[in-house]
C-alpha cells in the first residue's frame, strides 16, 4: 500500500521517493505528537510525581517521596465508601441507560421518516447541550419547591414540606440517567443499522411472535451496541463531575467531586493527584478487561468479519 | 408483512412518549422558568416576562464568559483540525513504525476522565507559568477535542477513492494540486463535522475547564458552575434558556450538514 | 519505428513478478488489448505506462522519447479507470474541464472544447450534473470525454466497461471503437473479457503470469493460437492427444483417429505424443458410423445461435456447437458421428509453465 502512494504522487527518483516514504508520515503527524507527548504526556506524569510528595497544611506541598497518600485512599473507609458510592451509582445508571436506551433505539428504529429523524434529533439533541444547563434542569425539578414536589402534593402524596431529591442517591442517578442515555440509544443505534431488518421477517414467517423476534433475533444482533454503550456509560458516569456535584453537592460525595474538593477547597494537591491516578487506573483497567472480554465472548459470532 | 411487522406497537408508543418527556422535562423546566415575572425561582403562571432575559445584559460577567467559551470554542477546534488533516492522512494511507503507538495517543483522552485531565493541566500549567491563561485553555481543550477531529476526518480520508488523485494527476495535476482541487474537497464534509462536534464539546466543556479556567479568563459552564454554587436564580434560567436556543440552532446546522446520528456515533 | 514501444519491461513486487520482460509495439492510431486472467499483470502494465507504478526493468519509449522516468503528470496520456474515477465534488462539465485547466487553457477554448467533446460522447444534455447522478453507462462516458479532450496521444483503458450490465456493454464496446475510429487516438485497453478483446481491437496482447504469451490480430489469436494457454483462454477448444507419425510422404504427420494434419512445414523433430485443438465449431456431427469417431451424447445446451454438445467418446470429451436453424438435431444419449477436416486441426506446443489436461475445455 505505501508503495503505491509513494508511486502516484511523489517524485520519480526510486531513491527520493523511499527516503520520503520514510520521512513523510512521521512529518505529517509530527506536530500532533509533538503537542500530546508534551501537553498530555507531561501533565499526566508531573501528576504521577505529585501523588507521591507530602503534604502538610502549614508547609504546603514538599518533594519528599511517600506512599501515604496512596495508603489513605486504599485503606482509609473513606475513601472506601466513596468509591463503592461512586461505582455503585455507575452500576444503578449504566443498568437503566439500557433498558430504557435500548428499547428506544429500537422504537426510533421502527419509526418511519420524518418522525424519525425528527425524534432521533430529540433523542440525540441534548448530548450537544450544555451538561451544566441539564442540570440545572434536574434541579428546578426535583429541588424542594420543584414540580416533581408540587405535583405530588397536589395528589396529596407529599406533606407541606414538600420532597426534595437534592442531595439524595436518587437524585443523581435520575439525573444522571437522563444526561447519559443518549450514549445508549446512538450506541444501540449504530449497530441497528446494521442488522439486516428482513432476519425479523425471517422469524415471523418460522411462526415466532413478535416479542420473540425481538428477544431472539434482533437482540443478539444488536447486542454488541448494548455492550459497547454500557462501557461508555459506566466509565463516564464513573468520573462525572457536574451532575453529582450540583446534585449530589458535599453530602452525597463521588470520586470526581472527592478530587475537586482536595484540589480547590483542602489544597491537599498529593492526596487529590493521588486520588485521580487511582480513578485514571480504574477506569482504563475497567475499560480494557471488559474490552476484551466483550471481544473473545463475541469474537465468533458477532466479529467484524 | 414486512410493512406492518415493522410497525411500533401500542405499548412501544407509550414507552416512547413516556421517553420523550423524560428528555425533554428539564429543559422545558427551564425554559418556562427562565420567563418568570417574579424575582426568586417560580414557574410563569401569571404571565411571561423578559425581565430575566433583560438581567443577562446587565451582567458584563455572563456576556465576557459567552464570548470567552466562543472563542475558545473556534481556536480549539480549529487548531485541532489542522492537526487532525496531516495526522489522518498519514495514519490512513501509510504502514510506519510507531503508526499503532500515535493513533493510541491521539485517542487516549477518550478514556482518561475529564477530572484528571483537569488537575494534571492545572499543576503543569502553573508549573510552567501560563496558568489561567488564554492560551493554556486552548492547549487543554485541543488535547479533549482532537479525538473527536481525528475520528471523522480519518473517516473521511479512509472513505475516499484514491483512483480520483491518479486522474487528476494523469490529467497533468502535480502532486500539490491534485491534493488541493480532488483530495482536499473530498475530506471536506468530514473536516466540518469534526470541527463542529470539537467545537459543541469545547463550548460545553465544564469538569476540566473548572481547574483551567482563572476569574479573568473563565468559560460560560464555568461561570455558570460557580455561580450555581452560590445562589440559583431565573437567571440560570434565562442564560440557560439563550443556550438552549443557540445549541439547537448549531443542531440543526451540523444535521443537515453530517447527519446527525452520523457525528454522535464519533463521540463515545 | 513504431509509436510506442515497452522494451522487455519488468515489475517486481518483492518475490512475485507481476510483468516478466513485457515487449510490446504498438502503431499510431491502433487499438491494442492486454487480455489474461486476474492477476496476470495487465493493470501493472497499464500502471506503469502510465506512470503510476516505477518500472523494476526495462523501458517506455514513445515517439522516440524515453518516457520510463517521466511523472505521470507529465506524460499526459488520457486514462480512464476501472472505476472511472470522477471527482464527486466536480459537475460533468468541470470533471471534463479540469485536464484542460490543468494545461491553462483559456476559457472560451475550454468551454468549446469541453462542448465538443461531450457530444463526442453524446452527453451534451448533462452539463451540470453530479458524478452520482448519473448512470453507470453514463459515468463511464464521462470518465471517456475527460480523457479525450486533453486529445492525448496515448488513451489507456483498464476494463473501462467490466461494471457495465451486459447489453449496455455491448452499446459501449460499439461506440468506444466508434470514437476511438473517428479521433484516430492510440488505445491501450486491459480487459479479461475475451469477447471484447476480439470484436474491438487491432491486435491483441494475450497475458500469463506477467508474460505476454501471443501478440497478434484477433483473427489469428483465435485461429492459430501460440499455444495451449492461448488456444483454452482466447474461445472454447478440444484439446486431443495425437502421435507424431511419418506421413504417405514420408514427411511427420500428427495422427488422430485417421484423420491426419502434415507437419511438413512445422519444424516438428521426432516421434511421440503432441496435443491438437479443434475449435467447436469446427466438428460435424453425423449419424452413427458416419464420421471418424462415435460417441454419446452427454450434455446438451441451448445457447440462442447455436446448441452446445459434450460428446462421449474414445478420444476424449468433445465440445461440438451447431448453429441454431430449427429445433435440436440430436438428444442427450444419442450415438452419434463426429467428423473434422484437417484445417482444422491445430499443432500445439506445451509451455512447461502451464498445465492443463488433454481434453481439457475451457
Ligand atoms: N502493490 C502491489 N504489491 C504487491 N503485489 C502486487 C501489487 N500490485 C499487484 N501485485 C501483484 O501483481 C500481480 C499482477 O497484478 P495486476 O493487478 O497487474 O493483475 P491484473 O492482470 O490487472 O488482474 P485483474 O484482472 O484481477 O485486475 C498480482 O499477482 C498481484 O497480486
Ligand atoms: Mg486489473
Amino acid at each position: 500500500m505505501t508503495e503505491t502512494v509513494m508511486e502516484t504522487t511523489l517524485p520519480r527518483s526510486p531513491n527520493r521517493a523511499r527516503r520520503l516514504e520514510r520521512w513523510l508520515p512521521l512529518w505529517l503527524t509530527g506536530p500532533a505528537a509533538v503537542f500530546f507527548l508534551v501537553l498530555l504526556g507531561m501533565p499526566l506524569l508531573m501528576t504521577l510525581a505529585l501523588s507521591f510528595y507530602t503534604f502538610d497544611y502549614t508547609a504546603g506541598i514538599e518533594k519528599t517521596l511517600t506512599f501515604t497518600n496512596y495508603a489513605e485512599v486504599l485503606f482509609d473507609g473513606y475513601f472506601h465508601e466513596i468509591f463503592l458510592r461512586t461505582y455503585a451509582i455507575s452500576l444503578v445508571t449504566t443498568v437503566l441507560c439500557v433498558l430504557l436506551g435500548a428499547p428506544e433505539a429500537y422504537i426510533l428504529y421502527r419509526m418511519r421518516n420524518p418522525w424519525r429523524s425528527i425524534f432521533l434529533l430529540v433523542t440525540l439533541g441534548p448530548l450537544l447541550i450544555s451538561v451544566v444547563v441539564r442540570t440545572l434542569g434536574w434541579v428546578l425539578l426535583i429541588g424542594g419547591n420543584g414540580l416533581l414536589s408540587q405535583l405530588l402534593q397536589g395528589l396529596g402524596l407529599a406533606g407541606s414540606r414538600g420532597v426534595s431529591l437534592m442531595y439524595t442517591h436518587t437524585g443523581v442517578v435520575i439525573a444522571m440517567v437522563h444526561v447519559l442515555v443518549p450514549f445508549m440509544v446512538i450506541s444501540v443505534w449504530a449497530s441497528l443499522r446494521k442488522v439486516d431488518l428482513s432476519t425479523g421477517d425471517a422469524a415471523l414467517s418460522l411462526g415466532a411472535k413478535p416479542f420473540t423476534v425481538m428477544r431472539r433475533v434482533i437482540f443478539p444482533q444488536v447486542l454488541p451496541g448494548v455492550l459497547s454503550g454500557s462501557l461508555i456509560v459506566f466509565a463516564l458516569t464513573a468520573s462525572y463531575f457536574a451532575t453529582p456535584s450540583i446534585i449530589g453537592g458535599r453530602r452525597l460525595k463521588v470520586v470526581a467531586t472527592s478530587v475537586y474538593d482536595e484540589y480547590l477547597s483542602t489544597m491537599n494537591w498529593p492526596l487529590g493527584a493521588s486520588i485521580s491516578i487511582v480513578l485514571l487506573l480504574l477506569n482504563v483497567i475497567i475499560v480494557m478487561s471488559y474490552s476484551r472480554w466483550v471481544e473473545r465472548r463475541f469474537r465468533r459470532t458477532l466479529g467484524e468479519g | 408483512m414486512s410493512v406492518d411487522s415493522r410497525r411500533n406497537g401500542r405499548l412501544a408508543l407509550a414507552f416512547h412518549t413516556l421517553f420523550v418527556i423524560f428528555l425533554m422535562a428539564p429543559l422545558v423546566v427551564v425554559i418556562l422558568v427562565a420567563f418568570t415575572p417574579k424575582g426568586y425561582l417560580s414557574y410563569p403562571t401569571a404571565g411571561f416576562s423578559l425581565r430575566w432575559f433583560r438581567e443577562i445584559l446587565e451582567r458584563p460577567d455572563f456576556i465576557d464568559a459567552f464570548y470567552h467559551s466562543l472563542n475558545l470554542g473556534i481556536v480549539a477546534a480549529t487548531l485541532a483540525t489542522l492537526l487532525s488533516i496531516p495526522a489522518a492522512l498519514a495514519l490512513a494511507r501509510f504502514r510506519f513504525a510507531g503508526r499503532e503507538f500515535l493513533n493510541g495517543l491521539f485517542l487516549s483522552p477518550l478514556m482518561i476522565p475529564h477530572i484528571v485531565l483537569g488537575v494534571a493541566f492545572l499543576r503543569f500549567f502553573s508549573e510552567i507559568g501560563i496558568g489561567g491563561t488564554f492560551a493554556s485553555l486552548v492547549f487543554a481543550h485541543v488535547i479533549i477535542v482532537m479525538p473527536y477531529t481525528l475520528r471523522l476526518v480519518l473517516a473521511a480520508v479512509m472513505g475516499l477513492d484514491r483512483e480520483t488523485e491518479r486522474a487528476a494527476v494523469s490529467l497533468g495535476a502535480n502532486p500539490l494540486t491534485s491534493f488541493r482541487r480532488i483530495t482536499l474537497p473530498q475530506m471536506l464534509p468530514g473536516v466540518a463535522g469534526g470541527w463542529m462536534l470539537a467545537f459543541i464539546t469545547s463550548f460545553d466543556e465544564l469538569t476540566m475547564t473548572v481547574f483551567v479556567a482563572s476569574p479573568s479568563n473563565t468559560t460560560l459552564p464555568v461561570k455558570m458552575y460557580n455561580y450555581i454554587e452560590q445562589t440559583i436564580d431565573p437567571l440560570l434560567a434565562s442564560v440557560s434558556t439563550v443556550i438552549i436556543v443557540l445549541t439547537v440552532a448549531f443542531m440543526l446546522v451540523l444535521d443537515r450538514f453530517y447527519g446527525l446520528d452520523r457525528v454522535l456515533s464519533g463521540k463515545g | 519505428m513504431s509509436f510506442l514501444t515497452l522494451d522487455s519491461l519488468t515489475k517486481r513486487y518483492g518475490d512475485t513478478t507481476a510483468v516478466d520482460a513485457l515487449d510490446l509495439s504498438i502503431e499510431r492510431g491502433e487499438f491494442v488489448s492486454l487480455l489474461g486472467p486476474s492477476g496476470c499483470g495487465k493493470t501493472t502494465t497499464l500502471q506503469m505506462i502510465a506512470g503510476f507504478a516505477l518500472p523494476s526493468a526495462g523501458r517506455i519509449v514513445m515517439d522516440g522519447r524515453d518516457m520510463t522516468d517521466l511523472a505521470p503528470n507529465a506524460r499526459g496520456f488520457g486514462i480512464v479507470f476501472q472505476s472511472y474515477a470522477l471527482f464527486p465534488h466536480m459537475t460533468v462539465t468541470e470533471n471534463v474541464g479540469f485536464g484542460l485547466e490543468m494545461r491553462k487553457i483559456a476559457a472560451p477554448e475550454r468551454r468549446r472544447r469541453i462542448r465538443q467533446a461531450l457530444a463526442l460522447v453524446r452527453l451534451d444534455h448533462l452539463n451540470d450534473r453530479y458524478p452520482r447522478e448519473l448512470s453507470g453507462g453514463q459515468r463511464q462516458r464521462v470518465a471517456l470525454a475527460r480523457a479525450l479532450v486533453i486529445e492525448p496521444p496515448l488513451l489507456l483503458l483498464d476494463e473501462p466497461l467490466s461494471n457495465l450490465d451486459a447489453k449496455l456493454r455491448e452499446e459501449m464496446q460499439l461506440e468506444l471503437r466508434n470514437i476511438q475510429r473517428n479521433v484516430g487516438t492510440t488505445t491501450l485497453m486491459v480487459t479479461h473479457d475475451q469477447g471484447e478483446a476480439l470484436s474491438m481491437s487491432d491486435r491483441v496482447v494475450v497475458m500469463d503470469q506477467g508474460r505476454a504469451m501471443q501478440i497478434a490480430e484477433p483473427f489469428r489469436a483465435y485461429e492459430e493460437p501460440a499455444d495451449i494457454f492461448v488456444s483454452t483462454f482466447v474461445g472454447k477448444t478440444n484439446l486431443l492427444e495425437g502421435q507424431v507419425a511419418a506421413g504417405d510422404n514420408g514427411q511427420p504427420c500428427v495422427d488422430l483417429v485417421g484423420q491426419r494434419l502434415d507437419l511438413s512445414g512445422a519444424g516438428v523433430v521426432g516421434a511421440g505424443p503432441v496435443r491438437v485443438s479443434i475449435r467447436p465449431e469446427r466438428l460435424e456431427m453425423t449419424a452413427c458410423r458416419q464420421g471418424l469417431v462415435d460417441g454419446k451424447v452427454q450434455t446438451r445446451q441451448f445457447v440462442g445461435d447455436h446448441w452446445l454438445y459434450q460428446i462421449d467418446t474414445p478420444v476424449g470429451l468433445l465440445l461440438a456447437t451447431c448453429p441454431n436453424c430449427g429445433p435440436a438435431g440430436f438428444d442427450v444419449g444419442d450415438e452419434v458421428g463426429v467428423r473434422w477436416t484437417p484445417d482444422s486441426m491445430r499443432l500445439l506446443q506445451d509451455r512447461p509453465r502451464t498445465t492443463l489436461s488433454v481434453g481439457g475445455v475451457s
